[in-house]
């Protein structure tokens, strides 16, 4: 009863199996980001060739043939067009020849859920930080049951803003981990900091950073970025935990990698007696389990896909997702 | 003095100071922020906040009196009063449209004296017992507003309410010409990209 998840919204090429919860295998392979950033074209292409043999992989780390297969899940968005077109081609072609059903993931929905999973906590406030998206989350049952945005980024994700940063002061990729390591034994400059009850902004604090760069140290510079911004998502958590009453929180997204965020919302949750659970980087990373662990409980849920749904969507909200589980 | 409520930034005490019922919100020191910037938010908020509530009551807002201020902690006069939010379980439809033109004219007082609030929603809200509108909290509020900031607290009040009321709010926040740019700046804002799909409970909202 083995489910097959292909990941491709962005850099990574992903695929890994699940059965009944249980992640039989992650494998995975990227496009390598030179300075000018990700070119979506190049990286597409990247991914066509990689496809079959990340496919394959999994399949043998799972120790299964292509015959164990009994479902099929991708990433419909959100996204880059180009990326997300190689994962789903993939899928449905694997879906026609094995005659198995194929569900379209979001994206968000897999890395917050894949976090639940693992954290064992029923219904946590969630934080999704990525490059892309900045989001405070929690599952609600009105009107139906999805997960609701209690706060976000009201212009860029804090991983992209990071990535600016970088590009600007001339770190090397991965960035973000670039910026940390430039942050170690900096010292705090005041910096902008923007937050609206739980949302919250990050532009005009890159602005400020970048401009910093020409008069102060850039591991003062990197440093005091790099405080604001995660005590900023923080604080807007903070907001959202006591507003809403949860008593647990999961960080999930590729920021949430980050030793630093995750340090400052454990003591958080800490001085509201709650738990903190960031999932393992394997899986903060984007990747083909957590696509497989949603398209599993579709499964598991019977839900039906028609055919004019089986598409990407470059702009896929998650609080539009319904949950059926 | 008795701890009422938690908030994200502050503890809320309940008490009275020489015969004055007060509330006192004294801000948490959190160790897992740096410490120049925690030190930086924690006195800047509590300075701020005072001063802005000086000067919308100096302006006829209805807000609540400061009356003292510490380095970290303010001692604020008690309304007695309900939140918004749960007043609106129980409010008549016309009452519900009142009260949402009393936030707009309030908004609109602010944003016109170049303050942005930072968190107007109905839970930053009180109704008395006359039925007056009361708002608090200016813990996030800006004092020179850019056009965004202000903008920002007319998307987290839309967000917030249902569509009757924010027209009822709309209306009273737009009388004069005044805050023009700041509803021009809201369009912009939600024609970004990542705003443009309606979530399940938005579409929801929009119905009732």
């Amino acid at each position: 009863m083995a489910v097959l998840g292909i990941e491709s919204s962005a850099h990574t090429f992903g695929a890994g199996v699940v059965e009944n919860g249980a992640v039989l295998s992650n494998t995975k392979a990227m496009y390598r980001i030179e300075s000018a950033g990700m070119i979506p074209s190049r990286a597409a292409d990247t991914h066509s060739r990689n496809a079959a043999r990340v496919v394959r992989s999994a399949m043998k780390q799972a120790g299964i043939g292509f015959d164990d297969i009994t479902a099929i899940g991708y990433t419909k968005g959100p996204g880059i067009g180009h990326c997300l077109r190689v994962g789903m081609l993939t899928a449905k072609t694997l879906s026609n020849t094995l005659g198995v059903p194929l569900y379209p993931v979001n994206h968000a929905l897999a890395h917050i859920e894949i976090a639940r999973h693992l954290s064992g906590f029923r219904d946590p406030l969630a934080l999704y930080v990525s490059g892309g998206n900045s989001q405070i989350l929690g599952m609600v049952s009105e009107p139906s049951r999805h997960y609701n945005v209690y706060g976000e980024t009201f212009d860029i994700g804090v991983g992209n803003m990071l990535d600016n940063f970088a590009r600007a002061a001339r770190l090397n990729p991965a960035w973000g981990s670039s910026v940390a390591r430039l942050a170690a034994g900096g010292h705090y400059i005041h910096m902008p900091y923007t937050v609206k009850g739980m949302d919250f902004t990050f532009t005009g604090l890159l602005t400020c950073a970048v401009k910093m760069l020409s008069e102060h140290k850039p591991s003062d510079v990197a440093f005091s970025l790099q405080e604001t911004a995660f005590a900023m998502l923080a604080e807007a958590t903070e907001r959202a935990l006591l507003l809403t009453r949860r008593r647990n929180i999961v960080a999930c997204g590729g920021v949430a990698q980050s030793g630093r965020l995750a340090s400052m919302l454990r003591a958080m949750a800490a001085q509201h007696d709650s738990k903190f659970f960031a999932a393992p980087n394997e899986y903060n990373a984007d990747n083909g389990a957590m696509i497989a662990l949603v398209a599993e409980k579709m499964r598991n849920a019977h839900v039906r896909v028609p055919e004019r749904e089986l598409t990407v969507m470059q702009k896929f909200r998650v609080d539009a997702v319904r949950l059926w589980w | 003095m008795r701890k009422v409520a938690e908030g994200a930034e502050a503890d809320i005490y309940e008490g009275r100071l020489l015969g004055i019922d007060v509330i006192v919100k004294r801000r948490r020191r959190k160790p897992y922020i740096a410490s120049g910037l925690e030190t930086d938010l924690r006195l800047h908020r509590t300075r701020n906040e005072a001063r802005i509530i000086g000067v919308a009551k100096a302006h006829g807002i209805n807000v609540p009196p400061v009356l003292m201020v510490g380095l970290d902690t303010i001692y604020i006069g008690r309304i007695d009063g309900e939140p918004l939010s749960s007043f609106l379980l129980h409010a008549a439809p016309r009452e519900r449209a009142r009260i949402f033109a009393d936030a707009g004219e309030a908004l609109r007082k602010l944003h016109d004296l170049g303050v942005a609030h930072g968190d107007y929603t109905p839970a930053n809200m009180l109704v008395d017992g006359k039925h007056q509108l009361w708002v608090i909290d200016f813990g996030l509020a800006v004092q020179s507003a850019s056009v965004e900031d202000k903008a920002l607290d007319v998307l987290l009040l839309k967000r917030a309410i249902n569509a009757p009321n924010y027209n009822a709010f709309l209306k009273a926040y737009s009388e004069n010409g005044s805050v023009r740019p700041v509803l021009l700046k809201l369009a912009d804002i939600e024609r970004r990209g990542r705003y443009q799909t309606r979530s399940l409970s938005e579409l929801v909202r929009r119905q009732d």
